[in-house]
């Protein structure tokens, strides 16, 4: 991948339910090595966007790449660029965060070791629960897990919908630095949150998905964006 | 191969923590036994035709025994989505089909490997050389449970009253395997102790599982 093809690269995507649009029609470009927040109203269509770009749903048209690879001829290349993190950490209740770790790590055919996996849940704060079932996990600590899954394999593109969703204040500390960490190493980041400061606090650009469609673009520390946000969010896009 | 038996010894791991699916499967298939035992008893029969009732009561117990375990086996995945994380995992979706048809077809397995020896028991059948056709019929019949009941397994999730929608759909699709199983386990105890017929067995087998492979793709993305 050239240094200027985009991460993320999406030209008319759109996506229906039935007869409801989820999307109608989204062209964004990602350049590499930024974070950048999708922000939206429920029901927007910023999860089903995340969900395409991560080759877990299909457009009804349009063409999206990742790292150059397109998501419905490389399925398995884009997959192994992304890390996708959403509400739900994906993670198996029945196994421990190290037993969680040591089988998605065999899946994407890493040659990863325990220690090596039981430093990566350090660094999340699992250091002593490495041989707890998850089960018996608490929603923060089960979102630290999912975290230390989706950095397990280094993926060039982090896709994260929602990720702050039920962490405290400390472990949404902990996921900011290791987001910030990434982009500083030239990962890029697309996180949907409902926050505006979350959102705006590392974002290079933000966008505003309204309705299945982008409806505002703009660089993340402009007041233009915040104000876009007022008027989409809070108002519905009505003023 | 390698993420296949990743993801089977994953199953067999969490199978082996839960107990829950092969533990159900072997006590409903006892039960069937003893309710068609209590049956046959109560109808006052020939004790001499017996034997001839072994190999529908075996395929009722099997059958009733897989859709449990077929229910069953989706829920590991299902919670907490985690079925999601694997799809996000860097490998075919047809990967995912096969590892998921051989865990089934391992439980399923072992609940038939208890089933058998008790039909053995209740209906008087000598344990000889042709228990090796039987054994054989019932591998090559499970493995085809196995192949359609995953991928109608994962439709019917989709669904509400999944549980009732799996034995809807997979018995009317399986009538040509439970007739053909039956009649070779048949075979295979008849008094002269034939090598049964297992044509359509394969047959099934081979064509269910080709089909499924290719379309599993379509029936895990949204």
């Amino acid at each position: 991948m050239s240094s200027t093809t985009p991460a993320l690269s999406a030209r008319g995507i759109t996506k229906n339910y039935g007869y409801f649009p989820a999307l109608s029609g989204v062209d964004l470009d990602v350049p590499q090595g930024v974070s950048v927040t999708l922000f939206g109203r429920n029901g927007a269509g910023k999860t089903t966007f995340l969900k395409i770009a991560a080759t877990l749903a299909r457009a009804s048209s349009g063409t999206l790449t990742v790292c150059g690879f397109d998501s419905g001829e490389a399925p398995e290349s884009v997959r192994r660029s992304i890390g996708f993190l959403s509400h739900n950490t994906y993670v198996y209740r029945d196994l421990t965060p190290l037993e969680n770790l040591r089988f998605f790590s065999r899946l994407y055919g890493l040659d990863q070791t325990d220690r090596e996996i039981a430093a990566l849940l350090e660094r999340v704060g699992l250091g002593d629960r490495l041989n707890d079932p998850v089960r018996a996990f608490s929603r923060g600590l089960l979102q630290r897990v999912g975290i230390a899954r989706v950095m397990l394999h280094s993926p060039r593109v982090l896709l994260l919908d929602e990720p702050y969703t039920g962490l405290d204040a400390n472990a949404v500390g902990l996921l900011n630095d290791l987001l910030d960490e990434a982009v500083s190493g030239g990962r890029t980041v697309v996180l949907t949150t409902h926050d505006l400061e979350l959102g705006l606090r590392a974002a290079r650009e933000a966008h505003i998905i309204d309705r299945g469609r982008i409806a505002y673009s703009g660089l993340a520390d402009r007041p233009e964006t915040r104000e876009a946000y007022r008027r989409f969010i809070r108002t519905g896009g009505e003023s | 191969m390698k993420p296949i038996f990743t993801l089977v010894l994953k199953d067999i791991a969490i199978e082996l923590r839960r107990k829950e699916s092969v533990g159900a499967m072997i006590m409903f298939a006892l039960l069937v036994m003893i309710v068609f035992n209590f049956a046959i008893e109560a109808a006052n029969m020939d004790p001499a035709v017996r034997p001839d009732l072994a190999p529908g009561v075996l395929w009722v117990a099997v059958t009733l025994a897989a859709i449990l375990g077929l229910n069953r086996s989706l829920a590991i995945d299902l919670d907490n989505d985690s079925l999601q994380g694997l799809l996000l995992a860097p490998l075919s979706r047809g990967s995912l089909y096969l590892s998921k048809v051989l865990s089934n077809f391992i439980f399923i397995l072992v609940a038939d490997a208890i089933a058998l020896p008790l039909v053995m028991v209740f209906y008087d059948l000598d344990p000889d050389v042709r228990l090796f056709w039987v054994a054989l019929v019932v591998v090559l019949g499970t493995f085809g449970f196995a192949v359609v009941g995953t991928i109608l397994a994962m439709v019917s999730s989709h669904t509400r009253m999944s549980e009732v929608m799996l034995p809807v759909l997979l018995i009317p699709l399986t009538i040509p395997l439970i007739l053909s199983s039956v009649a070779a386990t048949a075979t295979a105890l008849g008094p002269d102790g034939e090598a049964p017929n297992m044509n359509l067995i394969i047959g099934f087998d081979i064509i269910f599982l080709v089909i499924s492979y290719l379309v599993f793709d379509f029936v895990v993305e949204e």
